[in-house]
C-alpha cells in the first residue's frame, strides 16, 4: 500500500477506508483501547472520542456544520451508550472568512451542545492562508459517562435479536448533495442531523445489545460492519425500511439507494426480541423515535453476510458502498 | 516378432462413453489378451499378443464418438502369458486425471428402440446407453461407475444386468442403466399434495389446458406451457418473474423447421451430442407466440434430448417453450423441493433420480460458417480446455456478476463450470460455492490463487476468503475478457484486443467498456478506449437507457435542444435528471459500449427501459437487419488523449438524430460505423505496434450483425482475426480470463 496515494475514497468511510486504517495506521498505533475500532474509547465509566468536519456546503437545509460538528461527537458517545458530557471544539478557519458567518455556525453549535446536556470546555483556533482552507474545518472531541446498565458491544449479539432503527433514512446525504450541486429539488430534502442524546438516554434500561449511528457509508455500510468476520449475519426487510416519500422519489431519480446514504440523526439497535417491543416503545415517545421501527434479525444462517428480502419476495446481498455511483450490470 | 506385452495410459474423456467395451472388442478382435480398467488417474489398458502395436493404431483411429484422447503412455512390460481379455472393476483413490463426460443428448440407437413396440424399453422416459444420457449431472464422484453415481439407488433388474455385464452388449458398463423394471418413476405432483396416476398423460393434458409445469430435465428443471398459447406464456412470465427476456423453446426437427427457416450447419448443431438452444430466424408465418421474444426476428430451440422429453412433446404434438425453472438470475432448480418448484408451476412433472450438479441448457448461433457460443454449459460441461501456457499454480477464477461462471486452471488444462446465474442474491453464491465445492472433489483441485474482479461491489468477491491458504488477485474486466479470448484460440502473440461491453471496473474507477488493448497475456496496454461520457444515476441508468441517452445528449449538444426536449417527456424526473448530469454529480464517467447502444437505441425509439441486459441493443440489431446493405455511414473521429487513442462516435449519434432516413437504415449504418470506426482504430494501433491480428472480445459482439461487419472490415485491411469459438463472448469467459492472468501474474512474480 506505500506506493498508493491518498484518493477521496479513502476518506469515504467504504472498504478503502477501512483498509487505510488496519494497514497504514494501525500497524503504528498499537494501543489496545484503539485495536477496539469502535467509535470511541471507553476508559472505565469513560468514553472518549473526537471527529472532523469538512463537509461542503456549510449550510444545508436542515443544519449547518456546526449542528454537525456536535452532532457528530455527541452522536459516536450516545451509540457507545455514553451520555455526554465535556466537548472540545477547535476551528481551522481561512483568511477571508466572514465573522458572520463564523457567528451563526458558533451559535449553532451552542445550540446543539445545550440540547444534550453537554458542555463546551476547552477549543483551539486557527488561521491559514486564503485558498487553503476551504472556508473553515471544525474538530471536536468529547468524553462522555457510561449510562447503559449492560455494555453495548458487539460481542453480545447472537441470533435471534432484532435490527432496529429510530426513523427514515437516507435524508442528510441527499440534502448535503442537492446543496452542494445546488439542485433545484434542494428545499424539498432536510438533513436529519440530530443529537441523539437525550433520546438514546430515553432506553438505557432496555436490554440494547449493541448501537452504531449509520453515517458516512449508510445503513449498508453499518450493516455489513455489524456482521464483518462473525458468525452471525443479518437479514432485513425491504418493506420495513423507513425512507420518507420525496427521498425514495429523488433517489429513484438519482440511481442511489437510499440504504447508501449518510445519515446523522439516525441510530441502528441491536436488541434481543423479548426486549425489541420494549425499547420500541420507548422510542416512539420521543420525536427522534417517532417512525421507529424494526427492519430486520440477526440470523446464524448466513454468517457475515447482509441480506435484503426486496418486495418482490427474492434475496438480495447487500454490500457496502463505495461512496461513488457505481453501476455493476452489463 | 513375438508376443509383446505393453501397458498404455490414456487421459482423456474416456469414462462413460463406451471406451471400455470399445477397447474389448479392438482387443478381442486382434486376438489380444490382457485388461482394461478405469482408474483415477485414467484408462489403463494392457494388451499382450502379436497385433499390439495395430491395436493402438485402431485406438486413436476408431474412437467411440464422444471420447477424446488427450493423453497416451505406452511402455512395454513383460508378457505374463495371460488368457483372455477382461474389462476389470475400476480401481479406488490415486490421483485424478481421467474427465468426466458432459452428458449427451438421446442417441439414434436408443431412439430407435424407443420407438420400437418389441423393444423392452419402448418408450421408456429413462433409456440410455454408453453413448447417451446423463453424466456430468449425475457423477458424484470419481471414478464414473455406478455407485458414484446418483443412479445408485436403482439395484439392475436380471436383464439390465446381463447386458451390463456383458461386453458385446451396447449397453456394456453403461452407467444409468435402466428399465421399466428397476429404473426410475415418473410422477406428476401439484398444490393439491397428491401424486397423479398416469404422470405423463396428466402432464400433456395439464399443458393443453394452458398449465404451466415444471419438469425435471437433465441438469434441472424446466418451465413448460405450449409455445403458440399467449395466456400461458404471459403467464410463464410472471411466475418467473421476467418481463421480456426471450425463452427457449423445445420441439421435433420437423416442428422446428415448420416455425424456423434452418440451414444445415445449424440442423447439424440441433442434431449434435451437446444438443444445445440453437437462435433460428423464424418464419413470418410461425405460429410461436410474440410474446416468447418480444421485439426479435431470432427464436431459440432445442430438440427433446432426453426421452422423458420426447414424451411429452410427441404427447403434446407441438412445441413448448422450456425455459429453466427459476426466478429471473438466480441459478436453475435442481433439487427436487416442490414447494419452491410450485412456486413457479402449476405442477410438477418430476422423477426419482436426483440431480447432482445442475447445468442450464447450452445457446448457441451460428454465424457464417462459425458456432458462436451465448452460454456454455450442459453438453459442454465440463469438457476441459487446452491452454496455450502452462500454469504451475492452481488457480480459481470466481467470474464476474452477471452471467455468473468460474473457472480452474491447472498445468495446460482449464475447466470452465456451467451458467450459474447472475451472482448477486445469496441463492447464487451458495450454488458457486457448493459447485466450486463439486469440482475440486471430482477433479482433485485446491487452489493456490483465487482471482475476483476488480470492481469493488460484486458480492462474490467474498468467497475468495474461503480458500484457506491461497493468495487473492484482482484482475480487471475487459482485460479478463481478452485473456480468456487469447486463452480460448490457444494464442501467444502480442495482439490488439478489442474489448466492447457493457460494464466493467476500470482501474481508474471509472467504468470501461469500449476498450483497446496491445499485448499478450504478460501485459495488456490500453491504447484507447470509446469517448468516455457521463453515466448518471449508476445501475439505474442501464434498467432505464433513456438516462444514458439524456447524458450522450448532453454530450452532444449541451444543455439545450434536443437535450431539453428529452428531458420534458421525463417531467421532473427527466429535469432533476438533467441536473445531476449538468453537474456530473451522482454517476461516473463511462467508455462502455453497451451504453452507446443502449443509449442509440431508447434515441431511434425503441424504449425507454430495458427488461433484460441487452434488450434495446438486441432490438436494435433485429430492426437493422431489416434494412437493406448500403454504404452509407455516419462521421467519427478519432483524438488523443494522455497518450492513447479515443474513438469518438458522438458526431455518429449526432448525425443520427439530424438523419431523417428510416429508423431501421439509421440502425444499419450505426452498426456500420461502428466497425468502420473498430477497423480505423486497429489500422493505427497497428502503425504503431505492427501487430496484425486483432482478437474481439465482451458481450457486445454477440451482436451478429455487428460482428460480421467488424470481420469484414478487419479482414479488408488485411488483419487476422480472433473472435470466441468455444466459450461465449460476453462475461460467461471473464472466469477463465482471470484465471489466466492471475497465472501470469503468478509467473512473473515467481521470475
Amino acid at each position: 500500500m506505500t506506493q498508493e496515494k491518498i484518493v477521496l475514497a479513502h476518506g469515504g468511510g467504504g472498504v478503502k477506508t477501512s483498509r487505510l486504517i488496519e494497514e497504514v495506521f494501525l500497524k503504528r498505533f498499537r494501543d489496545p483501547l484503539l485495536r477496539e475500532l469502535d467509535d470511541g474509547a471507553v476508559i472505565g465509566d469513560r468514553v472518549f472520542t473526537t471527529d472532523s468536519f469538512v463537509v461542503r456546503p456549510l449550510f444545508f437545509p436542515g443544519g449547518d456544520i456546526g449542528k454537525l460538528a456536535v452532532c457528530g461527537t455527541v452522536n459516536d458517545l450516545a451509540v457507545m451508550g455514553a451520555e455526554p458530557l465535556y466537548l472540545s471544539v477547535a476551528f481551522i478557519l481561512e483568511e477571508g472568512f466572514e465573522i458572520a458567518r463564523l457567528e451563526q455556525i458558533l451559535d449553532s453549535i451552542s445550540e446543539t451542545a445545550a440540547a444534550c446536556g453537554a458542555r463546551i470546555v476547552t477549543g483551539d483556533t486557527k488561521v491559514v492562508e486564503k485558498g487553503k482552507g476551504d472556508g473553515l474545518y471544525i474538530n471536536t472531541s468529547g468524553i462522555g459517562r457510561l449510562t447503559f446498565s449492560r455494555p453495548v458491544a458487539l460481542s453480545r449479539i447472537e441470533p435471534g435479536d432484532v435490527v432496529v432503527i429510530n426513523g427514515p433514512i437516507g435524508q442528510h446525504g441527499l440534502a448535503v448533495l442537492a446543496a452542494r450541486a445546488d439542485f433545484g429539488f434542494s428545499a424539498d430534502i432536510r438533513s436529519d442531523v440530530a443529537p441523539l442524546w437525550p433520546f438514546i438516554g430515553s432506553f438505557s434500561g432496555v436490554n440494547v445489545k449493541f448501537m452504531r449511528d449509520p453515517t458516512r457509508g449508510g445503513v449498508a455500510q453499518t450493516l455489513n460492519e455489524i456482521v464483518s468476520g462473525k458468525k452471525f449475519g443479518i437479514e432485513i426487510d425491504e418493506e420495513e425500511i423507513p425512507v420518507e416519500k420525496e427521498v425514495r422519489a429523488f433517489c429513484e431519480i438519482l440511481g442511489f439507494d437510499p440504504m447508501d446514504l449518510p445519515n446523522e440523526g439516525k441510530v441502528i439497535v441491536v436488541v434481543s426480541h423479548d426486549e425489541a417491543p420494549r425499547l420500541l416503545e420507548a422510542m416512539h415517545r420521543d420525536p427522534l423515535g417517532l417512525a421507529a421501527r424494526a427492519i430486520g434479525r440477526i440470523t446464524g444462517s448466513r454468517p457475515g453476510q447482509v441480506i435484503l428480502k426486496t418486495s418482490l419476495g427474492t434475496d438480495r446481498i447487500v454490500v457496502a458502498a463505495t461512496g461513488d455511483l457505481l453501476p455493476r450490470i452489463c | 516378432m513375438g508376443t509383446v506385452r505393453k501397458r498404455i495410459v490414456l487421459r482423456g474423456i474416456l469414462q462413460g462413453v463406451g471406451f471400455r467395451p470399445f477397447v474389448y472388442r479392438t482387443a478381442v478382435a486382434l486376438c489380444l489378451t490382457g485388461f482394461v480398467r478405469n482408474t483415477s488417474e485414467g484408462v489403463w489398458i494392457e494388451v499382450e499378443g502379436l497385433s499390439v502395436d495395430a491395436f493402438i493404431r485402431a485406438l486413436r483411429r476408431d474412437l467411440p464418438r464422444h471420447s477424446r484422447i488427450h493423453g497416451m503412455a505406452v511402455r512395454r512390460i513383460p508378457p505374463e502369458q495371460s488368457r483372455g481379455f477382461e474389462i476389470r472393476s475400476s480401481e479406488e483413490g490415486g490421483k485424478f486425471n481421467s474427465l468426466v463426460s458432459p452428458d449427451i443428448a438421446l442417441c439414434p440407437g436408443c431412439m430407435k428402440e424407443f420407438a420400437d413396440p418389441t423393444n423392452r424399453r419402448f418408450r421408456y422416459p429413462f433409456i440410455t446407453c454408453t453413448d447417451c444420457g446423463p453424466r456430468w449431472s449425475i457423477i458424484e464422484t470419481v471414478p464414473y461407475d455406478r455407485p458414484n453415481t446418483t443412479m445408485k439407488l436403482f439395484p439392475m433388474c436380471p436383464s439390465c444386468r446381463s447386458e451390463y455385464e456383458n461386453p458385446a452388449d451396447r449397453r456394456y458398463h453403461a452407467q444409468p442403466i435402466s428399465c421399466h423394471e428397476c429404473g426410475p418413476t415418473l410422477n406428476l405432483a401439484d398444490a393439491s399434495g397428491r401424486l397423479w396416476s398416469r404422470p405423463l398423460e396428466s402432464a400433456v393434458e395439464r399443458l393443453k389446458q394452458g398449465e404451466v409445469l415444471a419438469v425435471k430435465g437433465m441438469g434441472g428443471y424446466h418451465l413448460a406451457c405450449p409455445a403458440d398459447d399467449d395466456a400461458a406464456v404471459l403467464r410463464l412470465r410472471r411466475l418467473k418473474k421476467r418481463e421480456a427476456k426471450p425463452f427457449a423453446l423445445m420441439g421435433t426437427l420437423e416442428m422446428i423447421e415448420r416455425e424456423c427457416r434452418l440451414t444445415r450447419s445449424e440442423r447439424t448443431l440441433l442434431e449434435s451430442a451437446a444438443a444445445p438452444i440453437v437462435l433460428l430466424t423464424r418464419r413470418k408465418d410461425s405460429s410461436v407466440s410474440r410474446c416468447v421474444a418480444p421485439g426479435l426476428n431470432r427464436i431459440g430451440f432445442m430438440l427433446p434430448y432426453t426421452p422423458l422429453h420426447l414424451l411429452l412433446i410427441e404427447g403434446i404434438g407441438k412445441p413448448l417453450v422450456m425455459t429453466s425453472a427459476n426466478h429471473s438470475g438466480e441459478p436453475i432448480f435442481f433439487a427436487d423441493d416442490l414447494k419452491d418448484l410450485m412456486k413457479v408451476a402449476d405442477a410438477v412433472l418430476t422423477h426419482d433420480r436426483p440431480i447432482r450438479a445442475f447445468a442450464d441448457d447450452s445457446v448457441v448461433q451460428i454465424a457464417g460458417r462459425r458456432t458462436i457460443f451465448i452460454r456454455r454449459s450442459r453438453g459442454f460441461v465440463p469438457l476441459p480446455l487446452r491452454m496455450p501456457f502452462r500454469s504451475e499454480r492452481t488457480v480459481l477464477g470466481l467470474g464476474g456478476m452477471l452471467k455468473g461462471t468460474f473457472a480452474f486452471l491447472q498445468g495446460d488444462r482449464a475447466l470452465v463450470s456451467p451458467y450459474i446465474g447472475t451472482l448477486d442474491s445469496p441463492r447464487s453464491i451458495d450454488a458457486e460455492m457448493e459447485l466450486i465445492g463439486h469440482f475440486m472433489t471430482l477433479f482433485s483441485l485446491s487452489p493456490d490463487v483465487v482471482a475476483v474482479d476488480l470492481h469493488p461491489l460484486y458480492p462474490n468477491r467474498r468467497l475468495a476468503d474461503s480458500f484457506a491458504g491461497s493468495r487473492i488477485r484482482e484482475v480487471q474486466h475487459h482485460r479478463a475478457h481478452l485473456a480468456a479470448l487469447l486463452a480460448e484460440r490457444n494464442v501467444r502473440e502480442r495482439v490488439i484486443g478489442v474489448a466492447m461491453d457493457g460494464t466493467g471496473y476500470g482501474e481508474d474507477g471509472t467504468i470501461w467498456g469500449g476498450e483497446f488493448f496491445v499485448g499478450d497475456f504478460r501485459r495488456f496496454e490500453r491504447e484507447g478506449n470509446l469517448k468516455e461520457v457521463f453515466l448518471p444515476s449508476g445501475d439505474s441508468a442501464v434498467r432505464e437507457p433513456w438516462r444514458f441517452s439524456l447524458s450522450l445528449l448532453h454530450a452532444i449538444f449541451g444543455p439545450d435542444g434536443p437535450t431539453v426536449t428529452l428531458a420534458e417527456k421525463f417531467g421532473k424526473r427527466g429535469q432533476v435528471l438533467l441536473e445531476a448530469v449538468l453537474r456530473r454529480t451522482g454517476g461516473v464517467s463511462t467508455s462502455s459500449c453497451g451504453r452507446l447502444f443502449d443509449g442509440v437505441s431508447s434515441l431511434l425509439g425503441l424504449g425507454d427501459v430495458s427488461g433484460y441486459d441487452g434488450e434495446l441493443p438486441s432490438r436494435l440489431e433485429a430492426l437493422a437487419e431489416t434494412s437493406a446493405p448500403s454504404r452509407d455511414q455516419y462521421p467519427f473521429s478519432i483524438d488523443r488523449d494522455d497518450g492513447r487513442l479515443i474513438l469518438n462516435l458522438l458526431p455518429a449519434v449526432a448525425g443520427l438524430i439530424r438523419d431523417n432516413r428510416q429508423p431501421a437504415q439509421k440502425a444499419r449504418m450505426f452498426h456500420r460505423t461502428l466497425a468502420k470506426g473498430f477497423r480505423m482504430m486497429a489500422e493505427r494501433l497497428r502503425e504503431r505496434h505492427g501487430i496484425g491480428i486483432v482478437g474481439l472480445t465482451g458481450g457486445v459482439f454477440q451482436n451478429m450483425l455487428l460482428l460480421k461487419m467488424t470481420v469484414r472490415e478487419l479482414r479488408a485491411s488485411g488483419f487476422r482475426i480472433l473472435i470466441h469459438s468455444r466459450l461465449p463472448a460476453n462475461d460467461g469467459c471473464i472466469s477463465l480470463g482471470q484465471a489466466c492472468l492471475a497465472a501470469w501474474e503468478e509467473r512473473a512474480e515467481s521470475g
